[in-house]
């Protein structure tokens, strides 16, 4: 199992954001997408899902806009920054939304109910399940998306920046949620994170995206070091601790 | 553990078709003539050649029917519209896709095309005016440009009949006029109209789980495993079709697009397999009540029904618009 980039290049009207990238992600690997506000980090998630229509993004040798869009969904999922709920529908059927692309049958199977109620109470959501998902909280909503696409349980998680407007508590516990969901089905990640700290503590692999075309990807422990991400950030960083913790220096 | 959604489908939806059934009942019921129920039964059954059956088959049937129809084919428009848009204005009227489609019937009229033309040159112009109020949508995805969009195109369309009403010969003045503030009266033939609206409502009930997700936003449709860009083809053309056949029978009809479909999500009802057969149900005798006070009120004259249903529609409309600011 292995989504392929090759020579992806991404650009806006004015200007080349990422420069012909090629990176490989297999089975278990986490990872990390670093760079700047506007660099691409998003559009290289849209483009990973098929949302454009580029051959450079391909699934086992199959470009990904080729699948047909179910047999897409259970290879590949992803969790955009945009979280829109639909006039009145209940935060159980936005759960159980993840789930159409794993079934034939014109009502949700029975199964997928049950693993729908499991998800939202192991994300906390339990007291919310009738809810309508638009009086939600932006965190709750938040993790009641993340709930699905664990229902979806693509074999690689596009994940844009999926502990946003979380409260810290929640942020550790999501986390762990999300990273234990990755290593029982052994599914792959693309996770944009801002957080460097917390990139370095899940990446097993990384992608920097300077935003003017180059990059580096490779394993996370030669790429995520300070001095390359104070190039990449333009801030100096250093490293604090015996835990290797980065801060900012003022 | 309930599936809600299927549970609403079983318990819910007879409650509807009950509804559907007895105003179908009373407006063959009711009429300058009296005719018993009894009587409306056994002559349904085996018309005769008195003046009771004459009345019955010729008046009441296709009036109610007709009205049925156009009822239930715009509240399909106006739920299917509503996705589409992803809010709860949506609506064929407010939109300007009835008046797209009233403009080209108007225009065929004038240049005296056959009857049965008319429903495909309407469709041709909804056709047009959604393709240019959701052709936006590629560039531009905020729902108020769109609505906005939607409201302009209906003052375009609205001065493009004015102008045809004002080249018109005066003899042909007032039906035209009656057709396009919504009249039944002249209303013959439901059954193709029925028959639209039950191709149409089988089809969207098809792409009813589909629809589900597409109010997600286009990015988590596509994730979740939907070919969005097709999802939005059909419907451009499943809601011209409605709008179209709906408008070349009754003229333009506001505003049960935009009631029906909320009233039935105001009773809990969000899963679109079951949103779409209540709506077509309640939109359906919403339009039979509503044309039946239009006969019965102030007989024997006739008001247009359409006058009706925007006097019901604006005030709903303002109170959606002002609750979803909030």
């Amino acid at each position: 199992m292995s989504l392929s980039i090759n020579k992806l290049t991404l650009s806006t009207t004015k200007r080349c954001l990422v420069n012909e990238l090629s990176l490989s992600v297999t089975t278990g690997e986490r990872w990390v997408i670093i760079g700047p506000n506007g660099a691409g980090k998003s559009s290289l998630l849209k483009a990973c899902v098929g949302l454009t229509a580029h051959p450079e993004v391909t699934f086992e040798q199959k470009a990904i806009y080729d699948y047909e869009p179910k047999d897409r969904a259970q290879r590949i999922g992803l969790l955009s920054q945009q979280s829109l709920t639909g006039f009145n529908t209940r935060t159980l059927d936005l759960v159980l939304s993840g789930s159409y692309a794993l079934t034939t049958s014109y009502w949700e199977d029975q199964d997928h109910l049950h693993a729908a109620v499991v998800l939202l109470k192991s994300l906390g959501l339990s007291e919310n399940m009738n809810q309508a998902a638009s009086e939600l909280s932006g965190g709750e909503l938040r993790r009641a998306e993340i709930a699905r696409l664990m229902l979806q349980n693509p074999k690689v998680m596009l994940l844009d920046e999926p502990l946003n407007h979380l409260d810290l508590h929640q942020q550790k516990a999501t986390q762990d949620i999300l990273l234990n969901h990755l290593a029982k089905h052994n599914n792959a990640a693309l996770w944009v994170e801002h957080d460097l700290n917390r990139a370095r503590a899940i990446a097993t692999h990384a992608v920097l995206l300077k935003g003017d075309g180059h990059w580096q990807a490779g394993e996370a422990e030669d790429l995520l070091t300070s001095k390359n991400l104070s190039e990449l950030l333009n801030t100096p960083l250093q490293s604090i601790g015996e835990q290797d913790y980065l801060s900012v220096f003022y | 553990m309930h599936h809600p959604a299927k549970a609403h489908f079983y318990y819910l939806l007879p409650g509807f078709v009950i509804l559907a059934l007895t105003s179908l009942s009373l407006s063959l019921l009711i009429g300058s003539h009296d005719i018993s129920l009894h009587q409306v039964i056994s002559l349904l059954s085996s018309p005769d050649n008195s003046l009771a059956s004459q009345i019955i088959h010729e008046v009441r049937l296709p009036r109610t029917l007709s009205a049925f129809a156009v009822g239930g084919l715009l509240a399909l428009a106006g739920a299917l519209m509503q996705v589409l848009l992803r809010n709860p204005l949506g609506d064929p009227y407010v939109l300007g896709v009835s008046g797209g489609a009233a403009s080209a019937a108007l225009f065929g009229m004038i240049l005296g095309v056959a009857g049965w033309l008319i429903t495909p040159i309407a469709f041709i112009g909804a056709m047009i005016s959604i393709l240019v109020v959701f052709g936006l949508s590629r560039f531009q995805s905020e729902q108020q440009t769109l609505l906005l969009a939607g409201v302009v195109m209906a003052a375009f369309w609205g001065a493009l009949i004015s102008l045809t009403l004002s080249l018109t010969p005066p003899m042909q003045l007032p039906g035209m006029l009656f057709w396009l503030m919504g009249d039944l009266s002249d209303a013959q033939q439901p059954f193709i109209s029925l028959l639209i609206l039950a191709a149409g409502l089988v089809f969207s009930l098809m792409i009813a789980n589909q629809l589900n997700i597409a109010i997600y936003g286009e990015e988590q449709a596509h994730s979740l495993g939907i070919n969005t860009q097709q999802l939005r083809l059909k419907l451009y053309m499943l809601t011209s079709l409605l709008t179209a056949s709906a408008v070349s029978i009754a003229g333009a009809i506001g505003f049960i697009g935009l009631i029906i479909p909320h009233l039935v999500r105001l009773l809990g009802v969000t899963d679109h397999r079951n949103v779409l057969p209540m709506s077509v149900l309640a939109g359906g005798s919403l339009l039979v009540l509503a044309d039946l006070l239009a006969r019965i009120l102030i007989s024997p004259m006739q008001i247009p029904v359409g006058i009706f249903t925007a006097l019901l529609g604006v005030p709903v409309f303002l109170w959606l618009l002002v609750r979803s600011r909030s």
